[in-house]
């Protein structure tokens, strides 16, 4: 199969979906000079109409494509970084979350939001937070992560036909990633963790660059721990049947998030696999996330953040 | 810093230990040497020394029953460390050392640990000790999946050692005790006859829990076999008549027992492996021979019985009035009760006779004493037509059941060994070796 780069997968998936309906376009800041290159030269196929260009303001940006989204249109707004959508915090999650609700049921909101983040390309704080442990609190939306070339292909494209707004920050350490995707257009479940790696002592799950790092250490210690991977892609809703099929066979579990360490989806995860699958736990539940201290730019982040290490201390750590 | 006191394994054989008593009381500074405590087996009691010095933390109360191993109490270096908060075992955490803690044996469930404190702390060490001491609540050390398992299982958490970390029982720990656990009790009982039938109910505890639980064990752990064969017995009974003829003088009258045990050695010397024991994954062959020697002793009812084997020690350097008079009394000391623990271990063949009580001719397949790797059975003598140089006479007869363990020794040496010991009892002049 063809391999694409985890950045053009996300650009063939919007390119694909313009293509296939005009009330498809994109909205944000330099969408049109593609700063990161998944929306580089759709000017030229779609043109100023479909590929808006605003100023730096996220107010604009996000009441165009949600203005739009109630009148029809399929936008996709993209915030370039991640965390300037909190700049609209209320109206990006809270809003457009429960319009749908609020409104009495009338109008849907298919809104695409999205934006990059990545820690440990020395960016500091508001270029590299990740923002999905925010935005899964907000009830009505999506957030959804892709992790592989293949995946983002799919989920976007199914995120865009989808009839719910999806927040879908995508991490910059994997954007040059490669991997084999079909060039025809197909959608994969919005709502769905996948099986990256079978395993039978430890169940990791792990999303964006931390994926790579849980399937890495999961080679180095194939001799020792069976480690079965798995990337929760959606963070809201979390897909706990897979999560906790996978505990059933393996009763210990790291979880592996990028996020800040409290109150985000491996604490809401620890506490549903509590709540729900006490008994299956042979040992206590880890988790690998950020510390709760701000995220310093330089090399301090690679102190900071999970990495391959801290993933194979917490897994021997359950497994001892 | 602390050191933790596991229940000690006192004899080859002992596999857990019931503290009878405490003989220091909790928190006191103990001495290295000074007597520590009292723990009973299923045959005997040991007054037991202190390994350490420190300041001692009882964890499990008089009347309990642990797996060798197990922690007991913990020696502190200080006050300080013995009253800490966080002052725990390094490896286990056991049950609440309740007095009215039911006995090993019953399906006890996995339960909270219970606010109960030994009963040898005294109030004022309760006001010491704050109620977050997880030591004084008991708490046991388990994963949830390792509790459920157990108690699905219907098996005791307190007579497990955790081998997670600090001592935490896991799914790997149950899993090991699922498969050494014997299965005494059938999974379900069904239905079973009219209560008012019952003529008398037989608790299965203590000699009778020993013996069920290592007879399942020899069974399921190793790989016993059985064989038959027969020796005419005429010309050792011949002999032993002489000999019976000079009771006085030797003192004693031998018994067809002890020339049969002189066979059994005369066959061990012929073929050594015969004299041998497995013991972690090692087969031991022992040069010197102690004979187990079962013994049948009353049970706790009428209707019952016991057994008990009791170890006849160096039976190869003792001469046959000696071995006839050693074997008498060690079979006496076991029917009065009067054997101590040292008595039942270091076993390196066992003899199992059921001459007298079984039907002439009798056969059987015993089951293996474990660790000995052989069992030689004789039983009741028939008189039969027997061939005798070429002719058929009237002899009297005796049928030898063995079983081996064919880990140890196969076929080869087991059939050279019952050859060796055949040829001793036909041709008794041979027992002089």
């Amino acid at each position: 199969m063809r391999e694409l780069a985890y950045v053009n997968a996300i650009r063939e998936a919007i390119q694909q979906e313009m293509r296939r309906d005009e009330t498809v376009f994109v909205v944000g800041q330099d969408v049109r000079g593609g700063v990161y290159p998944h929306t580089l030269d759709l000017i030229e196929e779609f043109g100023e109409e479909r590929i808006v260009d605003t100023p730096i303001s996220e107010s604009a940006m996000h009441g165009t494509a949600f203005g739009s989204a109630l009148q029809g249109y399929r936008p996709i707004v993209d915030f370039m970084f991640a965390s300037t959508a909190m700049t609209v915090f209320t109206e990006t999650a809270i809003m457009t979350g429960q319009q749908y609700f609020l409104h009495g049921s009338k109008r849907p909101v298919p809104l695409v939001m999205t934006g990059a983040w990545g820690i440990g390309k020395r960016t500091a704080n508001d270029h590299a937070m990740p923002i999905h442990g925010y935005y899964s609190r907000a009830p009505g939306l999506r957030v959804v992560i892709p992790s592989t070339p293949y995946d983002a292909k799919g989920i976007f494209t199914a995120a865009i036909r989808d009839n719910n707004p999806v927040m879908i920050p995508w991490c910059t350490g994997i954007m040059m990633l490669k991997g084999d995707v079909p060039e025809e257009s197909y959608e994969l479940p919005l709502d769905k963790a996948s099986v990256k790696r079978a395993g039978s002592d430890v169940t990791v799950l792990a999303n964006s660059e931390q994926l790579q790092f849980a399937l890495k250490v999961a080679d180095k210690l194939s001799d020792e721990i069976s480690m079965e991977v798995i990337d929760p892609i959606s963070f809201s809703p979390i897909d706990m049947e897979t999560i906790l099929s996978s505990l059933e066979k393996t009763n210990r579990i790291v979880i592996v998030d990028e996020d800040w360490e409290s109150g985000g989806f491996a604490a809401t995860v620890s506490a549903r696999i509590v709540e729900q699958a006490f008994d299956l736990l042979d040992a206590p539940i880890q988790r690998v996330c950020f510390p709760n201290m701000p995220i310093p730019g330089g090399y301090m982040e690679d102190y900071l953040r999970p990495n391959p290490e801290k993933i194979e201390s917490a897994v021997r750590y359950v497994c001892a | 810093m602390s050191t933790d006191y596991v229940m000690p394994k006192l004899a080859m054989a002992m596999n857990e230990g019931t503290v009878a008593e405490w003989l220091v009381s909790d928190g006191d500074f103990v001495q290295r040497g000074e007597l520590l405590l009292t723990v009973e087996t299923e045959k005997t009691a040991y007054e037991v020394e202190a390994p350490d010095s420190g300041f001692f933390r009882i964890l499990v109360g008089a009347g309990e029953t642990r797996d060798c191993g197990t922690v007991l109490g913990v020696f502190y270096e200080s006050v300080e460390a013995l009253t800490a908060p966080n002052a725990d075992s390094q490896s286990q955490t056991p049950s609440a050392p309740a007095a009215d803690t039911p006995p090993r044996d019953t399906n006890a469930t996995v339960s909270a640990g219970r606010d109960t404190v030994p009963d040898k702390a005294t109030a004022a060490q309760n006001n010491v000790v704050t109620s977050s001491v997880p030591v004084t609540t008991g708490r046991l050390k388990a994963s949830p999946l390792a509790k459920r398992m157990a108690k699905d299982a219907g098996l005791d958490l307190h007579r497990m050692t955790g081998t997670g970390p600090g001592g935490r029982i896991v799914k790997r720990d149950v899993e090991a005790q699922l498969r050494s656990q014997p299965h005494i009790r059938p999974q379900s009982i069904g239905a079973t006859a009219n209560q008012e039938d019952v003529l008398a109910t037989i608790p299965i505890t203590g000699m009778r829990h020993a013996i069920a639980s290592r007879l399942i064990e020899s069974l399921q752990t190793t790989a016993q076999l059985s064989s038959f064969w027969e020796s005419n017995l005429s010309r050792l009974l011949e002999v032993r008549r002489q000999l019976v003829a000079k009771e006085e003088e030797l003192g004693t009258r031998i018994s067809v027992n002890a020339m049969l045990v002189k066979a059994m050695i005369y066959g061990i010397r012929r073929v050594p492996i015969a004299n041998s024991c497995v013991v972690d994954d090692q087969i031991r062959i022992h040069r010197d021979v102690h004979v187990g020697v079962a013994v049948s002793v009353p049970g706790s009812t009428e209707y019952d019985s016991g057994l008990l084997v009791p170890v006849l020690r160096h039976a190869d350097k003792l001469g046959l009035a000696e071995l006839d008079l050693a074997m008498k009394a060690l079979v006496q000391k076991a029917k009065d009760g009067a054997c101590t623990a040292d008595d039942f271990t270091g076993s390196t063949i066992t003899f199992s006779t059921t001459a007298g009580l079984a039907p002439p001719g009798h056969r059987s397949t015993p089951v293996l004493n474990l660790p000995n790797a052989m069992l030689v059975g004789p039983s009741t003598p028939k008189d039969k037509p027997w061939a005798v140089e070429g002719e058929i006479k009237i002899q009297t007869v005796l049928p030898v059941s063995v079983t081996f363990d064919h880990r140890a020794l196969d076929g080869d040496p087991a059939v050279r060994f019952m050859n060796a010991m055949h040829e001793a009892i036909e041709n008794p002049n041979l027992l002089l070796l």
